[in-house]
């Protein structure tokens, strides 16, 4: 497998306080990642990083690198590399227009008037995203007027109408009930084939059937990364084990 | 500050469920080598009423298991102890029924055995202590979490197959030089089978154990 995104010795300060203290870690093409950790670790800093949430604002800093494809992402444009590093977040954030305005809302800003075009990436990304059979009757409809579980997706669905490589998916399953979770996880399952995703959970039992690849964080600091088969059986270090058999945090 | 406290209560009373069974399996082995060894059959009844109750227990623990699998969803360390329980009761139970089926033979063999003291009935003893000695080794060393202990009672499972062939070929030589020996032969052939299969369930449930302890599987 490619290295997709590259972090190296990376540290990142809100202000005084320093919230990731050297991070290293690869992340590769098409794998399924997924951060672990207590509140308050880091592990949504670093996710929001991977796509310039939190180094643009004035009190922030960042030290270190990471490379999207071998390019400094500091150096590139933020809404460039978030045309191609999408992010879903924890609560389902549907614009408030119809079905198909939210998923041609991205392709429209990048200039694509045509109709038929627009309409292909609508159904395309819908049906990538696995909502298509329950929407397509009401694409007009407003997208707030949908369930909880189903905004999801059609958020999951924005994000893939921009045609990205890395999804970055921040609990996202967390303000859903279960059955629109497991639907959630059976569309991270199917997005691996083409996408890479890296996601943030407090559920292990989530982390250990949607991801490839977990990374423990701890107080800043990456504490174990590995197959995620060996890091919820047999874990390496003591505060993995400590932490995903609930024993602290 | 140390969660989950119910959850580890309920691991430490699986642990001590399964060395409860582990014990039980231990007197049930001594007694079946007195029997053999000694003709000792004073303490036969318990034999059996031992089998019937790791039986009860291997369920017991088997639902144990199984809720705390369903309310608890156990992770790393936590599902070892849990999955290495689960496989080493079995192998447990299976090690109570081979005594009772010792002692059974044992018990046939009381009115037709032959007097002499051949060579094959002091290795047939020895073979039976040596794997009462890898009972306890085991049971020992997963107290002391000793892996060390445990691989070398996993390889010394090779040993008791070997003595098994070689005790095998001795009683099918005594019955074929003394015709008398017929009847009693196939007994004691079952009997170093079920002490060949004990081994095997020792040696399977040693190295659930170091699973249990490393994550490891030999």
């Amino acid at each position: 497998m490619s290295t997709i995104i590259s972090i190296k010795d990376l540290h990142f300060y809100y202000g005084d306080f320093k919230a990731l203290k050297g991070i290293n870690l690869d992340i590769f093409e098409t794998e399924v990642l997924a951060f672990i950790g207590p509140s308050g670790c880091g592990k949504s800093t670093l996710l929001r990083i991977l796509n310039r949430m939190s180094d643009l604002a004035p009190d922030n800093k960042v030290e270190g690198s990471i490379t999207y494809k071998g390019h400094d992402i500091f150096s590139y444009d933020a809404i460039e590399l978030r045309k191609n590093v999408g992010m879903v977040f924890q609560k389902p954030n549907p614009f408030p227009m119809s079905i198909y305005d939210n998923i041609a809302y991205g392709p429209r800003m990048q200039g694509i008037k045509n109709k038929g075009a627009l309409d292909e990436i609508v159904e395309t990304s819908l049906k990538s995203a696995a909502i298509w059979d329950e929407v397509k009757d009401k694409l007009k409809k407003s997208a707030v007027g949908v369930s909880g579980g189903q905004q999801q997706r059609l958020c999951i669905a924005r994000s893939i109408a921009m045609n990205p490589e890395v999804l970055l998916m921040d609990e996202p399953t967390s303000a859903l009930d279960p059955i629109s979770t497991l639907k959630i996880e059976d569309l991270i399952n199917e997005l691996k084939q083409k996408y890479t995703i890296i996601i943030v959970t407090h559920n292990m039992q989530q982390a250990a059937r949607v991801s490839d690849r977990t990374a423990f964080f701890l107080l800043g600091d990456l504490v174990e990364v590995g197959k995620t088969d060996d890091m919820f059986s047999n874990p390496q270090k003591k505060k993995t084990e400590e932490y995903i058999t609930g024993r602290f945090g | 500050m140390i969660s989950r406290v119910n959850f580890t209560n309920e691991l430490n009373s699986l642990r001590n469920s399964m060395s409860e069974m582990g014990e039980e399996i231990k007197i049930l082995v001594d007694i079946t080598i007195q029997v053999l060894i000694n003709d000792d059959f004073t303490n036969i009844k318990e034999v059996i009423a031992g089998e019937q109750n790791t039986d009860e227990l291997e369920l017991h623990i088997q639902k144990q298991c199984a809720l705390l699998i369903a309310k608890e969803q156990p992770l790393a360390r936590d599902l070892r102890l849990i999955i290495s329980i689960i496989n080493i009761i079995t192998d447990m139970e299976r090690i109570a029924d081979q005594c009772e089926d010792i002692c059974n033979y044992c018990l046939k063999l009381k009115d037709i055995k032959p007097t002499d003291n051949d060579i094959y009935k002091q290795h047939i003893n020895k073979m039976a202590t040596n794997v009462a000695k890898m009972l306890d080794n085991t049971l020992l060393a997963y107290k002391d979490k000793d892996v060390n202990i445990l691989k070398e009672v996993c390889e010394y499972d090779d040993k008791i197959d070997a003595k098994f062939a070689q005790i095998w070929a001795e009683i099918i030589d005594t019955m074929r030089q003394n015709t008398d020996f017929i009847i009693a032969g196939p007994h004691y052939i079952m009997i170093i089978k079920y002490l060949e299969r004990i081994a095997d369930h020792i040696t399977n449930i040693a190295e659930w154990m170091i699973y249990n302890i490393t994550g490891e599987y030999i």
